[in-house]
This record gives structure tokens, sequence and C-alpha cells, in this order.
């Protein structure tokens, strides 16, 4: 069945109409045809308008006025007016507000349209731009917060710039002081320079004389320190270390009286006694061996010597000098066994011949020899007990160095003792053509307690001096007397005499003075050392007065009351 | 006839102290040191003995103290006859084993040593 012409006019009029309607109803953006006037309605609205707006439906949205959808209703005038006029709106922005009270911002482009009849309304499209609005607007300001913050940064950079040109200008200025300021000091320093020069060279020679006096004192063998009016240590060389075994550290600040020492036997040295101690008190160098025991047990002999250092009369402090004397002593002690082997060794054959001298001497047929053969034995004799007596001498020194002299003292009236050796001395003197005298001042006994073999030795050699030493003609007188607590035994010549200045080293080990010699080569120079060892080892003394060529006196004094004690 | 031991290593000595001795009418006996004449005083007993110190083998002083341990010759008599001179060490030991006497041989006459020796043989 065909259609009429205008059927199909109508038909395909309407599918047109319905394809555009589609058309537009599926635009993303808002569509729509309202009417203009204060308020305004809408004709047409798709579907993108109603969602926009928040409408439930297309017919609840086409009820609502479109002034309604203005946020100021007053911008709907001015639009309409603006349309009214130009024909269009191109992207006009525009505030409105949906349905549910939500702002949003529309762009709106609008076109003015008329009916045939020439009733106006409005064709337009709107989209919503509110996110977009709202980006622009962040980025206007972060844009113009951005702008804010360099501005504000430029003005404190300015505000820097104004300051630090100031401050140049202040720092010119202060330099130009300095400049002057520094001119002045160059000159002040240039004097100070040659101050300093001069300063310079005397602390030169005093830092020098430091050196030397350090090295000096690390260089000293012996420990010495330096203690003050208390006894605390100030000073110390490295040798103290080494002797003591303790460091610097331990020493210093600390009182030298507890430096424990012992005596030979072990027992502690007490307070009173310590050379420290007594230098104080006595404001006198002291000297004392003692025994020091090291932190690890090793005891060995040490000699102080603890001298005084005064300033004017006053003592403010000791210098002790501490020496390890173990080598000294074993030494000493070598030196006396071998004098003492020696001495063995050498008697021996001594005591060999003189033994067979004797025993040939009292054979019947040496009775009966001729004198002359008679007198080369007794040459003989005499010198074979000559050398015995050197060899006695020599270790009675060698004892008396030791400290080992045995002394047994039992009770002896002197004055017989005395008659009795110079009786048997009287052979000597009378074969010297000498005289030989004894003078007793107290006549009664005088009884002392003394080691008598020892007593002999001291009487025999100062008898047997002043004999030897005389010249024929010449007389010995020994006087025995009593002064108080002590006894005075006293032998005095009138031969070759001592000079004053051999008379200091009279009493050393093997001294003899050149006249000594010269009278009788075959002295030993022990004699008179044994004497002052043996009778200062008793308490006593001894005493010599003398003139060249006109004699010598010696005169020995002993404690009565005081027993021997060891040498 | 009285008994007397020389204990001597020095041939000297020995020979003339015997020779003397004899001659004075005692019985002697000799030994050369001090570990024979321990023997010697062990075995014969003497009345004296003089006694050397320095020997080889045995000293005069160890023979002194092994002498004064034994019970038969801890009363024998000794003459401690030598050149060594007494040092401290040796007076302890002489003091303790209490020899008659000491004497330092050089220091002697050797007649004086035989009147001595007469003397204390006697008592």
């Amino acid at each position: 069945m065909s259609k009429l012409p205008r059927e199909v006019s109508q038909e395909s009029l309407s599918e047109a109409h319905e394809k555009y309607q589609d058309l537009i109803e599926n635009l993303s953006v808002g569509v729509y045809r309202n009417t203009p006037g204060p308020k305004g309605h809408f004709l047409v609205a798709n579907s993108a308008i109603v969602r926009m707006f928040e409408a439930k439906s297309k017919a609840e949205f086409i009820k609502h006025n479109v002034s309604d959808l203005y946020r100021y209703p007053v911008k709907r005038k001015e639009f309409v007016a603006e349309i009214m006029q130009k024909g269009e709106v191109k992207n006009k922005e525009v505030e409105l507000v949906t349905l549910k009270g939500k702002k949003i911002i529309g762009s709106v482009t609008a076109v003015l349209k008329k009916t045939r009849s020439g009733e106006i309304y409005f064709d337009g499209i709107i989209e919503d731009i509110t996110k977009r609005k709202k980006m622009e607007s962040e980025l206007r300001q972060y844009h113009d917060d951005l702008e804010i913050q360099v501005r504000k940064r430029t003005l404190q950079l300015q505000d820097i710039n104004k300051k630090l040109l100031g401050e140049i200008v202040e720092r010119k200025r202060t330099q130009k002081i300095l400049q002057k300021s520094n001119d002045m000091l160059e000159s002040a320093k240039q004097a100070m320079l040659n101050v300093m020069e001069d300063l310079g060279d005397a602390k030169v020679i005093i830092e020098r004389e430091k050196a030397k006096d350090d090295a000096m004192l690390a260089s000293i063998g012996e420990g010495m320190i330096a203690v003050d009016n208390l006894g605390q240590v100030i000073l110390m060389n490295k040798a103290v270390e080494e002797i003591l075994g303790f460091s610097r550290k331990d020493l210093k600040g600390k009182l030298l009286t507890n430096l424990v020492l012992e005596d030979e036997g072990g027992n502690l040295i007490p307070l009173s006694k310590h050379p420290t101690t007594m230098a104080l008190a006595m404001e006198k160098t002291v000297k004392a061996s003692y025994y020091f025991v090291r932190k690890n047990k090793m005891r060995f002999p040490i000699a102080i010597t603890a001298t005084p250092i005064k300033l004017g009369p006053k003592t403010i402090g000791l210098i002790e000098i501490i020496r390890d004397i173990s080598t000294e002593l074993e030494i000493d002690k070598a030196k006396s066994e071998f004098v003492s082997l020696a001495s063995h060794q050498l008697r021996t054959p001594l005591g060999i011949v003189k033994w067979y001298m004797e025993a040939i001497v009292s054979e019947e047929y040496m009775q009966k020899a001729p004198l002359s053969i008679k007198a080369y034995f007794q040459q003989i004799y005499k010198s074979n007990e000559r050398v015995l007596c050197l060899v006695r001498d020599l270790l009675s020194v060698s004892r008396i160095d030791q400290g080992n002299v045995k002394d047994t003292p039992t009770r002896v009236d002197l004055t017989l003792t005395i008659s009795e050796m110079v009786a048997q001395m009287l052979i000597l003197a009378k074969k010297r053509k000498i005289g030989l005298h004894l003078h007793r001042m107290p006549m009664k006994k005088l009884i002392i307690k003394i080691d008598t073999l020892r007593f002999h030795e001291v009487i025999e050699n100062l008898l047997s001096n002043a004999i030897e030493y005389s010249k024929p003609g010449g007389s010995v007188e020994v006087v025995v007397g009593q002064v108080g607590d002590l006894v005075s035994i006293s032998v005095s010549d009138n031969g070759i005499g001592i000079s004053s200045a051999d008379q200091k080293k009279l009493f050393t080990k093997f001294f003899r003075t050149e006249n000594a010699v010269a009278q009788n080569a075959e002295g030993s120079g022990l004699g008179l050392y044994v004497v002052k060892a043996y009778v200062e080892g008793w308490g006593g003394t001894v005493t010599v007065k003398s003139t060249l060529s006109k004699g010598s006196s010696f005169t020995i004094t002993l404690p009565i009351k005081k027993g021997g004690k060891k040498i | 006839m009285k008994k007397i031991l020389v204990v001597e290593d020095e041939l000297a000595y020995l020979n003339l102290l015997r020779n003397q001795l004899v001659r004075q009418g005692y019985k002697v006996t000799v030994a050369t040191d001090g570990k024979k004449g321990l023997e010697k005083a062990r075995t014969q007993l003497p009345d004296l003995i003089l006694l050397d110190i320095r020997m080889p083998v045995m000293d005069g002083i160890t023979m002194l103290e092994l002498l004064r341990k034994d019970a038969k010759t801890k009363h024998t008599k000794v003459i401690m006859l030598t050149n060594l001179e007494p040092d401290s060490k040796i007076i302890a030991k002489v003091v303790k084993e209490q020899p008659l006497y000491y004497c330092v041989k050089s220091d002697v006459k050797s007649g004086d040593l035989l009147a001595k020796i007469k003397e204390l043989i006697a008592g």
C-alpha cells in the first residue's frame, strides 16, 4: 500500500524530528529552550541539563523557573538583556545553583529565536565548568601565592641587599680604622720583637743551662732525690727509679721517710734514725748504709747521703744521693776472700820453713855449730818471720775492711800488760841503743775489758814504730794515765818525726813517709791503719803530735767502762 | 802409749809433725784428707787428733762435725791446726763442735805446739 506524498513528507519530517530529539537528548552538554522574561520557563531540556541541576526528572526540572537556577537573580536580568540586545551570548560564565542547592558555574552559549508568530525564545547549551573553574582558581591562587612569595622574597632580598650594602660601607670604614691600628700595632710589635729577641737570648742561655742540668741529673749513675723541709719528694732522677724500683709517680710528693730501710740483720730502721729525718733534724750531712727491699722482694745494700739545702740559715730541704752498693760490697768481699785465701797459701810454705828452721836449730848438732852458721840461720828465720808478719797485717786489714773482726774482750790489768810488753821490747830497744821507759801515772791497778790479742797488736805497733824510727841514743817514753772514764796511753819518741802533710795520711793503708822508708825499708805501712781501726772500734781515739826531726807522740784513749764492740 | 792422729794434706807438715811426735814417744797415725782421717779416728780411736782445715776430699771442719755426731768419737780431743785465719763462719763451727784448741801454724813455734800437745793429752 502506497502512501500519500503529504503523508510521506509528514512521516519523514517526524522521523527527522525524532533523530534530532535523540541527538540532543544524548549530548553530554546541557541543551535547553526557554522563554525570556524575569522568570523564564523551560520549553525544552535534555537529560544532561536535568542531571546537571540534580533534578529527579525532566518533568520536575521543567516546572522550575529559569531564574530559580541563578545564584543571583539580578544576573538573569543582565543575561536576558544582553541576549535581547546582541541576539546571542557566547561562553558566558554564570553562577548557578542546583535544585539541591549545590553551587555550580556554567558556561552558557545561547541564541535568540522568534516563532512565526513573533514569540521570542532562547535556545542554548550549558556546560558545567565548576571543576575547571575550581582548578583554574586554584591554579590562579597558587600562581598568586607564588607571586606573593616571590614578591616577599624579593623584598627580603632587597632588604638584605640594602643591609649588605650598609655593612660593606661600615666594613670599609672599620677596615680603615683597623688599618690604622694595625700600623700602630705593627710598630709596637717591632718594638716587642726587639725586646723578645733580647729575652730570647737570655732564655736560650737558661734553657741551655737547664738542658745541661737535666742531662747531668739524668746521667748521674747515683740516684738523686730532692725533698722539701718536710721530707716530701720534689724531684728525682732516672737512676732513682732504677735503683729503688719505684716510678717517679710512686714517689713524687710522698714522704721519703716512708722508704723502708733495714739493717744487715733485716731489722727495720726506726723513723728517728732515718737519714732523711736525721739530716733535717741536725741540719748536717748524714751518710748511712742500709739495706733496701724492692717491690720484687729483692734486698740489696744502699748508701744514702742526705745533704741539707740551705737558704740563708734555714734548711729548706735535702738532696739525697742514693747508691746501690751491692757491687762494691761484693768486690770488697771478693777482695777480702782473696786476701784470706792468699794469706793461707802464703802462710803454708812460710810456716813450713818456720817449723823446719826451729827443728834444725833445736837439734843437738846445731848447738855445736859455728857462730856464723847460727847467725845465718837466725837471719833466715828473721826474714821468714817478717814475711809472716806482713801476711798477718794483710789479714788484719782484710778483716777490718770486711767489718769482720772478732772481738773477745777479757778483763785485763792495763798497766801490767803494758809493762810486760815494754819489757819484751827492751831487747829490741837495747839493740838499737834506745832508752825505753814506762811511766805509770795511776799507781793502782787499771782494769779494762778488751780483746787481749788485738790490744797487744796495737801497743806492739806503737812501741816498735817508736823504736824503729828513733835515732841511736834516743829515748822512747810510754805514759799510761787515767782521765775520768778514759785511759790514755801515749808513746813518745825523739826520732825522725812526721811532717804535718804526712800526718794527715798517716793512718791510711800502706802509707809510709819518705823518711820512714829511708830509715827502715821493711815496714808494711799497715801498722797505724790497724791501730786506728781497732782503737776506734773500741770507742777510743788515736792522735798524733809530731815535728819533723824532733820526734813524734802517739796517744790512744780508751773508755774504761765500755767493753769491746764490733768493728 | 798415747795415740795421736795427724790429719794433714801438706806432706812437709805431716812428716815433721810425725817425726817430732814419734820422738816425743807418741804412737802416730796419719791421714791426708778428712775422709781418711774420719775412718782412722773411728777405727783407731786416738787420744788426740791434730786436724788441718783446708784439705781435699773432705775438709777438717766437716770431719770435725761428723766426729762429734759419732758416739765413739764424740769426746775425742781435737786440736785444729791450720794456716787459715778463722773467719766468723769457722769460729761459729769451732765454737759449736768444741775442739780443744785452735792454732794457726805459722803463728806458733813448733816447740810451743809440742808443749801444748803434751799438756792437753795429759789433761
